[in-house]
């Protein structure tokens, strides 16, 4: 279990105070699938950078069965993270050498069967031996969540995984971490502003705002408190915009 | 310890398939480095003129080992600024950050690896340089290799204090030439015997290798002692500093894209 207990971050923008994270608690079961939604400056990628040891909270605390943040070496040990925007991938290399690449900056040894499972599985095998910074952005951010995932971690952390793709790319990214999730018992937090992939994958959303949750439960209990048949919807309604 | 070298490994075999998808740049950059030693002979030689045949093979000796720390140092220094400016541009820094290692310890790693591809191109360059210089230094590997180890390690320390400078300072980066007269001026200040400048780092384990290998000084145990104690501080002190830097740049969430 994940559990984020009385997180807060305060930046300091231009002399002013500015709180980012406001005294954040949530719990998250093994298998479950968690969606952070929020409007834009709201507090999900710090809240997903304090998560993965890239930004430290000012107070507060996470855990990873029992293993606190603070204990770097065990707990990034349980989980790998996508950042926002950036595809964390070596430009240099193939999507094959990446995953062997980034595995091994971890200390893991990869055979490469282990590896061919990931790139069938986001099916990058026309493209597996050529360059990165020669692929398309969106198989270059299929390239960087299939290095997220060979990690093989308890907990997968992914900020907007499909920001600034094709609708159809997408499509099949969500698709493929469906499945993913299904078949294997991990925590997934995933910062989206994606409805399709909310309605798709989340068993639980996370609702925030000037970095206080607002809403924590299922995507269904939103729509029902909404009263809407999409989450699209309900969240627009919730805002205020619909 | 077993992780340790998983991770030394892969970083070696990626250093040559970098290299090698890259060797042009790498050719460019040895022949830029040949031709300026081309020149520097040339200088020395027709300075030579005027001084005793003695004096002209000291300085061509002094120049060969001269050249051989400064790429050490160099590229050491290089290799981890650069390491982490790339890392940075690319996104593999923030990869690096939440390695469960620790980043310093990633550096130092990648440090040790790439000195396995700058011994390939010193053992091109200087036997290059000898035949050119018509100068050949015999030398004793062993000594070579325990004068080596203080400093790479120094050359580590500094380059983790400036690696870590340039995670919290993003301009650092566009310094980097200034780099190399820092280097040159910390190699040439008298350090010997022990002076107040012998504690500044790099400039008592350059001029350990001068010395001792163009035969104006014997290796003594003292001597020794104080390399390894010298070399050793500032590589903790590096370290120290690097993470220090780095808490530093966590707090601000200055790390990396922003
Ligand atoms: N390193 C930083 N320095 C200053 N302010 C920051 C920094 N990182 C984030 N912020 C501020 O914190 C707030 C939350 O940002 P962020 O977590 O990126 O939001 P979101 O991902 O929900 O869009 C924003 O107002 C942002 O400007
Ligand atoms: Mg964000």
């Amino acid at each position: 279990m994940l559990i984020v207990d009385r997180v807060s971050k305060k930046f300091n923008v231009n002399g002013k105070e500015k709180i980012a994270v406001d005294n954040v608690s949530v719990k998250i079961k093994k298998g479950e699938t968690v969606c952070i939604v929020g409007p834009n400056g709201a507090g999900k990628t710090t809240t997903v950078k304090i998560c993965s040891g890239f930004v430290s909270p000012d107070s507060g605390n996470v855990y990873y069965d029992s293993i606190s943040l603070l204990n770097r070496k065990k707990y990034l040990e349980k989980i790998s993270v996508l950042f926002e925007g950036i595809r964390s991938i070596n430009w240099a290399l193939t999507p094959l050498e990446n995953m062997e690449y980034l595995s091994g900056l971890r200390g893991i040894k990869k055979n490469k069967k282990d590896i061919e499972k990931y790139i069938e599985m986001f099916e990058l095998g026309d493209y597996k031996n050529q360059q990165c910074n020669s692929l398309s952005r969106g198989n270059q951010q299929k390239v960087a969540i299939a290095c997220c995932l060979c990690l093989e971690t308890d907990a997968v952390f992914m900020d907007e995984p499909t920001l600034g793709l094709d609708m159809e790319i997408s499509h099949k990214i969500i698709k493929i971490l469906k499945t993913y999730a299904q078949t294997n018992k991990k925590i997934f937090v995933i910062t989206t502003h994606d409805s399709d992939f909310i309605e798709e994958i989340a068993d639980k959303v996370l609702i925030i705002e000037k970095g206080k949750i607002m809403f924590e439960g299922s995507c269904e209990e939103f729509k029902a408190v909404q009263n809407t048949n999409t989450f699209k919807e309900a969240y627009l309604k919730y805002r205020g915009v619909l | 310890m077993k992780r340790v070298i998983t991770v030394f490994l892969n970083e070696l075999k990626y250093s040559f398939i970098i290299l090698n998808r890259y060797r042009i740049n790498w050719m460019f950059g040895l022949s830029n480095l040949f031709l300026s030693v081309l020149f520097l002979n040339l200088g020395i030689k027709s300075f030579g003129n005027y001084v005793t045949e003695n004096v002209l093979d000291l300085k061509l000796t002094q120049m060969i080992i001269g050249l051989f720390v400064f790429i050490v140092i160099a590229e050491g220094l290089n290799n981890i600024i650069s390491k982490i400016t790339q890392a940075k541009q690319s996104g593999v820094l923030e990869q690096i950050i939440v390695n469960p290692l620790g980043s310093k310890y990633i550096f130092v790693i990648k440090f040790f690896a790439d000195f396995v591809i700058v011994f390939i191109s010193i053992a091109i360059i200087i036997p290059l340089t000898m035949i050119i210089t018509s100068k050949i230094i015999s030398f004793n590997i062993y000594k070579l290799i325990i004068l080596l180890i203080p400093l790479l390690f120094c050359t580590l320390g500094v380059g983790l204090i400036l690696g870590g400078a340039t995670l919290v300072f993003k301009k650092l980066q566009s310094a980097t030439h200034l780099m190399q007269f820092l280097i040159l001026t910390l190699m040439v200040i008298p350090s010997y015997p022990i002076t107040p400048y012998s504690f500044l780092p790099i400039t008592v384990e350059s001029m350990a290798i001068n010395k001792v290998f163009s035969s104006q000084i014997s290796l003594s145990f003292g001597l020794l002692a104080f390399l390894y104690a010298h070399s050793f501080a500032y590589f903790i002190l590096g370290l120290l500093v690097y993470s220090k830097f780095e808490d530093y740049a966590k707090t601000k969430g200055i790390l990396g894209h922003y």
